[in-house]
């Protein structure tokens, strides 16, 4: 059986190649390993093995000769696999060094050259030259023009648009085109985006006013501080443990008594301004750790005008003179009518009124506003009785101690020697 | 004594080593394998005996590997396959020649970096005494590696935290075309790591030879020691790689290394000491060819995977790879 | 928290859950850290796992490779990028390409950390920055932690999963205070939203994700726009969700960053949203990057080199202004 040793890819690129010289002849026997051949490659001359043992039967390629890769070059007769025995060659000895001649060492000399101030940067605007020819825009508003049909590269030449062109100036060029001013007005009122509209027509602020009320769209009003500080108010309000006791004042003498200046609301401040004094607990606050028993009656009275509604605080009010709490109840009055109470002055008391009577509330229960203990709410006279609903915080005021005010209240009110002692 | 099932499990596998080595190359030339193929021939002796000696431990070596492969355990089969870029090739043909990875046989590649490996051997030596195992690791580099930043850091904290690591340098005193002595001061690599660690030299031509030094080697790191040197001269027959003319060396110089071929020697031993005949031994021989034949046959009709697998293994976890 | 302290509990928690992970750089066991990380790991666990090693980073990063090899979970610690690039080679031949040339029979579950950036005149070899370079590599996942919060989840979730992470630090970071989540499940492959806007894109990472927020307040109120900021966190593989996200709403991207404008990693970026997202832009991108200069000993010239929060300011403006916003 013949092996057949082909002409070898020597490298990824060889497609022929040369054979230099044979190393053997026909008839020599040949071990596995054995060089046979030197060939020449495109790139080096490389050494050809035979990689099975046997004799060399036939070399089909001359020495100079080409052949392509994988042409059959030579044969072997694979026969037994017994060694040949190798004629033992001298071992040959090796070749000392050469010496080299000692050279004389120069120091290098490197010039030093100056330094360079010409930076060499890329003159942008040179490589650039000028980009912004006429229908220059971002990616995004040459979109938005296309959706609005307009011609972005007539208008930057006829100066009706900036070069380049963004979105915004091509929303506002829109805008301006197709609603009035006063159209654009409303829809930044309503927060109303153009593109709600048909494209193509003029839009007037009635076009918008028409709009609104077909979709039923409502006016977005932001929430102004003193809102939120309600909401925040009375949001925590509705977290206290609360309860309520519902009962009425006898009105007679309170109606006797009351005057052009001496109002009913002057009445009743003071009336709950003695019972607070006679029962320490509604002049206490609760604090983190402690509760906090004040000396003195500090009332805060709810009143409103058009728009908001205030808790101004009496502070105090027990140490008042008649005069001054007349003072300050109409001082308060003016500052709410012009809507100029300070948040200092809506701080500081223990206790609130709230009286819907003049707006012929028969009965209601308020919410305790801030820190306070407690609130009572006011309703209108029924059949001589003034109805009283207290709100009481049930961590600082009990059942009994809230009945035992509410008793008191109702006393003073029917206490002639109490209105007689207070003018 | 060494016993004789051994000796004889050696050659063979000396003989199929070369036997593949040769296949290989031969293949290289057809084409069916490409890129780097550095070849074994003429190494034999080192390669299985200290693969065979070394039974117990991690080893991490060079990408002139294929012959430790083999005696390590791995299927000449998986080996050539991979070789052939197959799919049932050791790394399913995403390594090739030079990184052949088998954890369950302990057999790290197959590194392409020259010394790279050995800071390697010397982590996963840490992690062996960390475990308290008994296992070492063996480390095996050729004389190019031992002129490397990595060899010297490598013997300075081998020896200084005492780890159970065995640096074994395969000196056949060429690294490509430069001769060892024309780059360190002497030829002994052992030299270099003498003023850290105990050294060892033994002719890495002479099987037996290589086969008691790494078992004494490997006992003396698992016995708590510290890292040993072994240094094994030796001579590779063929050029760095396939696509090395190996003009650097004389003729008369791979002669006189031919002389002292290792599977001459080993037949020697096993015709003298153990009466083996020509028959005996020629069937060996068959059985070894039998073995590289049965591996090119696997390997040329084994199924080779596409552009499917690209993005596979680039993660274990999470795939999170953004074309 | 500090930063740093964020970083110690991660790795003592870590090291608390399993066994085998272990610490190894300079001066991280006895000395705790040059940066105090590992301060007080080694009496908790002892110097088999808290790992001095001599100065030789090839070797920190290389024996880590081998010990993960033998089974455990390795942290390498290298003390500053720069020096890191002796550990190259082990980074970027060894640990990200084993797994994929051993078609997955080789795991390496482990991390490597360094701290990065200019920090403060400590001149040219000590002032790099090499996300760029690390990024570019298959085979690691690059983290990038700015928020400490992200530091403690992510370096966490790295040092357990069984894949290779480069996780960057940064110098001028490690005592900055910030509020870790405990209880949070953070997945370290993403984005931080870390303040929304709906004018302007800023992307970022690292300290230069702070040298925004510095200078966010003046931004907003002398431009009257509104500024969306992201911190892009991973770095490798990119959040590009987020971004794209983003970009939709704002159309107009800033790319923030400390590293050398050529080559710069912001580039990849500015790349990605020019190709995938050109339509939704309304101007083009703003790259302000480092100069492309070693960095400088003298101070001013160290400033003048990198961004500062004035820098970003001014630049951001003028090109506002030259991009109609």
């Amino acid at each position: 059986m013949a092996y057949e040793i082909v002409m070898p890819q020597l490298s990824d690129s060889m497609e022929e190649g040369t054979l230099v010289s044979w190393k053997v002849k026909v008839g020599d026997s040949v071990k596995q390993g054995d060089v046979i051949a030197e060939v020449e490659s495109d790139k080096a001359i490389m050494e050809v093995q035979s990689f099975k043992a046997g004799k060399v039967e036939a070399l089909t390629l001359s020495e100079g000769e080409n052949a392509a890769v994988g042409t059959v070059i030579a044969r072997i007769a694979v026969g037994d696999l017994s060694e040949v025995n190798r004629e033992k060659k001298e071992t040959p000895v090796e070749k000392p060094m050469v010496q080299q001649k000692k050279a004389e060492v120069q120091p290098v000399k490197r010039e030093v050259l100056p330094i360079q101030k010409e930076y060499s940067h890329v003159d942008e605007k040179a490589v650039m030259g000028d980009t912004m020819v006429s229908g220059t825009a971002s990616p995004k508003a040459k979109a938005l023009a296309a959706k609005y049909g307009i011609d972005i590269e007539k208008l930057q030449e006829d100066k009706k648009l900036p070069k380049p062109a963004h979105t915004i100036d091509i929303r506002r060029f829109y805008e301006s085109r197709y609603f009035t001013q006063k159209a654009l007005k409303a829809l930044s009122e309503y927060d109303l985006s153009t593109d709600f509209f048909e494209k193509g027509r003029k839009y007037s602020d009635a076009d918008i006013v028409n709009y609104i009320k077909k979709h039923n769209i409502p006016l977005p009003e932001k929430l102004s501080s003193m809102q939120k500080n309600i909401m925040t108010t009375v949001t925590a309000a509705a977290q206290k443990p609360v309860y309520h006791i519902y009962d009425s004042l006898d009105s007679r003498l309170l109606n006797a008594y009351a005057d052009e200046k001496y109002t009913l609301t002057f009445w009743l401040i003071k009336l709950f301004s003695e019972a607070i004094m006679q029962h320490e607990v509604f002049r206490t606050t609760l604090g983190s750790n402690s509760m906090q028993v004040w000396p003195n009656a500090s009332l805060s009275v709810a009143m409103a005008n058009k728009s908001a509604l205030y808790m101004p605080v009496f502070k105090a009010c027990d140490t008042m003179s008649i005069e001054t709490l007349y003072e300050t109840l109409k001082n308060f009055k003016a500052s709410v009518k012009e809507g100029r109470v300070l948040s200092e002055e809506m701080k500081g008391s223990t206790f609130a009124i709230s009286n819907l009577g003049m707006m012929g509330i028969e009965r209601f229960d308020a919410m305790i506003n801030g820190n306070d203990c407690g609130i009572a709410a006011i309703g209108a006279e029924k059949e001589g009785k003034i109805s009283v609903t207290l709100t009481l915080d049930h961590r600082i005021i009990n059942g009994w101690q809230g009945a035992a005010f509410m008793q008191t209240l109702k006393t003073l009110a029917e206490d002639p020697l109490f209105f007689k002692d207070s003018e | 004594m060494m016993d004789k099932s051994i000796i004889e499990e050696i050659y063979m596998l000396m003989v199929l080593g070369r036997q593949f080595e040769y296949a290989a190359k031969e293949h290289y030339m057809a084409g069916d394998i490409s890129g780097f193929l550095h070849l074994d021939i003429g190494q034999e002796a080192l390669s299985v005996a200290a693969m065979k000696a070394f039974d117990h431990g991690d080893v991490f070596t060079t990408y002139r590997e294929h012959v430790m492969a083999i005696a390590r355990g791995i299927e000449p089969k998986a080996v050539m396959a991979e070789l052939f870029g197959k799919s049932t090739g050791v790394s399913k043909g995403q390594g090739g020649s030079m990184h052949l990875f088998d954890p369950s046989h302990f057999f790290y590649g197959g590194d392409a970096i020259v010394g790279g490996h050995l800071p390697n051997a010397v982590g996963c030596a840490y992690a062996r005494k960390f475990q308290e195992s008994e296992q070492g690791v063996l480390a095996l580099f050729g004389d190019g590696a031992s002129n490397g930043g990595a060899f010297f850091e490598s013997l300075n904290i081998a020896s200084a935290w005492k780890l159970p690591l065995l640096f074994l340098c395969e000196n056949n005193q060429y690294a490509i075309g430069t001769k060892i002595t024309r780059v360190a001061p002497f030829l002994e690599q052992r030299k270099k790591a003498e003023p850290y660690m105990r050294t060892m030299e033994v002719d890495g031509n002479d099987a037996l030879a290589v086969y008691e030094t790494i078992r004494e080697a490997q006992s003396y790191i698992q016995k708590g020691h510290g890292p040993i040197f072994v240094e094994a001269m030796t001579y590779r027959y063929e050029g760095h790689s396939v696509s090395d003319p190996a003009t650097y060396r004389s003729a008369e110089e791979v002669e006189i290394w031919k002389h002292k071929d290792p599977i001459e020697r080993m037949r020697k031993v096993l015709q003298e000491r153990f009466d083996y005949g020509t028959s005996d031994l020629e069937a060996i021989n068959k059985k070894a060819q039998e073995r590289v034949d049965e591996a090119l046959v696997f390997a040329k009709e084994s199924p080779e995977a596409g552009v499917e697998i690209l993005y596979d293994h680039v993660f274990k976890e999470v795939n999170h790879v953004v074309s | 928290m500090l930063y740093r302290e964020a970083l110690n509990r991660a790795i003592d928690e870590c090291m608390a859950i399993d066994a085998t992970v272990v610490l190894l750089g300079e001066d991280v066991g006895l000395y705790g850290g040059s940066y105090r990380v590992s301060e007080g790991l080694v009496a908790k666990y002892g110097e088999k796992r808290l790992i001095d090693t001599p100065i030789a980073e090839l070797s920190i990063v290389g024996n880590a490779v081998g010990m993960a090899i033998g089974g455990l979970r390795p942290i390498a610690e290298i003390m500053t990028a720069n020096f890191a690039l002796l550990a190259f080679d082990q980074i970027i031949n060894h640990m990200s390409k084993y797994h994929y040339m051993s078609a997955g029979k080789i795991t390496l579950p482990m991390v490597v950390r360094f701290p990065q950036g200019v920090s403060k005149q400590l001149a040219a070899q000590h002032s790099e920055s090499y996300e760029q370079m690390l990024a570019a590599v298959p085979g690691i996942h690059v983290f990038a932690a700015s928020d400490v919060n992200y530091a403690y989840h992510a370096l966490k979730k790295a040092i357990l999963m069984d894949d290779p992470v480069v996780f960057i630090e940064h110098e001028l970071l490690y005592n900055k205070k910030g509020e870790v989540d405990f209880n949070a499940d953070l997945d370290p492959f993403k984005a931080r939203l870390v303040k929304e806007g709906k004018d302007v894109t800023i992307v970022s990472y690292l300290k230069m994700v702070d040298d925004v927020m510095a200078m966010l307040p003046a931004l907003e109120e002398e431009t009257g726009k509104s500024y969306e900021v992201i911190d892009l966190q991973s770095l490798n593989p990119v959040d590009y969700e987020t971004l794209k996200t983003s970009l939709e709403k704002t159309g107009r991207l800033v790319m923030v960053e400390e590293d050398h404008a050529m080559g710069g990693y912001g580039a990849q970026i500015v790349s990605w949203v020019a190709e995938k997202m050109f339509y939704a832009l309304d101007a083009a991108p703003l790259r302000i990057a480092g100069e492309n200069v070693p960095i400088p000993y003298n101070r001013k010239r160290e400033l003048a080199s990198i961004p500062t929060p004035e820098k970003i300011k001014d630049r951001i403006i003028a090109w506002g202004a030259e991009n109609g916003l």
